[in-house]
């Protein structure tokens, strides 16, 4: 039923008039929580109360998607992570022609397994987005990005779930 | 025995590094001359300020130092601690002091003949200390080795700024792929470290493969954690008009009294970041996230539904957070009636709750 709250979201990095997008500024923690938060409003009025997965869903990929915008398009992994939602959501929705023409899907090239990496290195590959089209070098390098803002981004979530509960007073 | 010393300033800023091996092969350029082999190959993405100090020392004391540094007050620290390693070797650091003056002098000369860029801010420093008996003759062939090598490799690579020079130690191979392997694998072996930093637990590990194991279930149990608590905001999700408010101010509080105090401009924009509730044209200008084409939507609400007091009670607490800092009185009577609008809510959220929890 809600076109809005995940297309918009996932529409600003495509935008065709703020590509380039800007570099984040200094204070893109509070915009990231900011952004989070408005999402899950948007989440709770717009989708029904009853579903509890359709909910839990959308509120994962709205804490995905901030979590992506926050990293900014110079990494491979959150790049990767808007273009499948982006992929996922378009699927599930009509976007308009701008958001389609907007990003121009950059190919990741396929490496092939290297001899000398170790056999869990594929396991890893899988867990982090856009792995696959990684070499074993920057695959560890963009590990420890996206373990920083996917920590960061529990903290956040851990944060919210904190405040509602301690916060909500007996009726 | 191969012995790494690695100081580079590792950070998330430097992950530029991460060029492929395709790359890195074809900017290698190597020699062959008589004496020992001299490896240049550039790599532009070090930052000046970054050096890398790699010394190789194997079994029968011959040490081989690879050593390039950039920026000159660097130059000082990276010679001390070639000392140190020499100190530790047992043998006379004076000697080998000069070497390294002597062949840091060769090489400012090289290149300044060769004319390469990398002479303004950053010097190059070459060390290949022999076996003692044979270094004076062998300095003198050196020399003329590492002249001609430098200005060919000058020659080819005139626009590059930043070189690393990688002395292969005698019985290593010596050609470009097995060059490029070992550089990989310093590469990796750094971001390991940086990884086991990283996650907790991971210190005590020894061993790839088990890092890399506690690498994936954490990152594994960080998604389940994520999964986990999408879970229980979805279903706590009927008091979060009532809970942003209250969470931007306790956000908000550290973020002005800790990064904005001293100058009071940066808050300006966190302020103005607000906007948009009211105005479009801010939310496009600051690249926002989906302000501008959710805002009518929001505004229809505003008017139309019941509890209006919501946005509004957000803006007030916003306002008063980043600029007034100290008063909260409007913002307690703007919780006070948030509070009161969303009191039924709140009952089907503790049901659904005690729900949840059996």
């Amino acid at each position: 039923p809600s076109l809005p709250t995940l297309c918009n979201h996932l529409s600003p990095p495509s935008h065709p008039s703020l590509s380039p997008s800007p570099p984040l500024p200094p204070e893109s923690k509070p915009m990231s929580a900011f952004h989070f938060l408005r999402a899950l409003s948007q989440i709770n009025k717009s989708t029904p109360k009853s579903s509890l997965l359709l909910r839990s869903r959308r509120i994962r990929q709205a804490a995905y998607v901030s979590m992506a915008c926050r990293a900014g398009r110079s990494r491979l992994w959150s790049r990767a992570l808007l273009r499948r939602l982006q992929r996922r959501s378009r699927l599930r929705y009509l976007i308009s022609q701008r958001t389609r023409a907007g990003i121009a899907p950059k190919r990741l090239k396929v490496v092939r397994p290297r001899s000398g990496e170790p056999s869990r290195a594929e396991a890893l590959r899988r867990l982090v987005p856009g792995g696959p089209g990684m070499d074993y070098c920057s695959l560890l390098d963009e590990t420890a990005h996206y373990i920083q803002c996917l920590s960061s981004q529990v903290q956040l979530m851990q944060k919210v779930v904190g405040s509602i509960s301690c916060e909500t007073p007996q009726p | 025995m191969l012995n790494m010393l690695m100081h580079r300033p590792v950070s998330g800023t430097n992950t530029s590094m991460a060029t492929s091996d395709r790359n890195l092969l074809d900017r290698l350029k190597w020699h062959q001359p008589q004496q020992g082999s001299y490896f240049t190959l550039s790599n532009r993405c070090y930052a000046n300020d970054s050096y890398l100090l790699a010394s190789c020392i194997d079994q029968e004391n011959r040490p081989t130092t690879i050593c390039s540094s950039y920026g000159k007050d660097k130059e000082e620290e990276s010679k001390q601690q070639l000392n140190n390693r020499y100190t530790m070797l047992g043998s006379s650091p004076l000697q080998k002091e000069s070497t390294t003056s002597a062949s840091k002098k060769r090489k400012a000369d090289a290149f300044h003949s060769g004319k390469v860029g990398c002479t303004g801010d950053g010097t190059v420093l070459v060390v290949k200390p022999e076996v003692e008996n044979q270094q004076s003759n062998s300095n003198d062939k050196k020399k003329e080795t590492s002249g001609e090598n430098s200005k060919e490799n000058s020659k080819a690579l005139a626009p590059m700024q930043d070189y690393i020079h990688v002395r292969a130690r005698r019985g290593q191979a010596t050609d470009r792929h097995s060059l490029a392997e070992r550089v990989r694998r310093e590469k990796i072996s750094e971001r390991m470290k940086f990884l086991q930093d990283l996650v907790p637990g991971c210190n005590k590990i020894t061993g790839k493969a088990s890092m890399l194991d506690e690498i994936i279930n954490y990152v594994q149990s960080l998604q389940k954690q994520v999964e986990f608590l999408s879970m229980k905001l979805a279903s706590a999700n009927s008091t979060l008009e009532y809970n942003i408010d209250e969470f931007f101010s306790k956000e908000m509080d550290p973020v002005s009294s800790t990064t904005c105090p001293p100058a009071g401009m940066p808050c300006e924009p966190v302020a103005l970041s607000y906007l948009p509730f009211n105005n479009s044209e801010q939310a496009v200008a600051r690249g926002g996230l989906d302000m501008a084409l959710d805002h009518p939507e929001l505004a229809l609400r505003r008017t139309m539904s019941a509890p209006a007091a919501v946005p509004e009670a957000f803006m007030d607490s916003c306002y008063t957070v980043t600029t007034v800092n100290g008063s909260s009185v409007t913002w307690d009577t703007n919780m006070r009636s948030c509070y009161d609008m969303m009191k039924e809510p709140i009952g089907s959220f503790t049901e659904k709750t005690k729900w949840l929890h059996h």
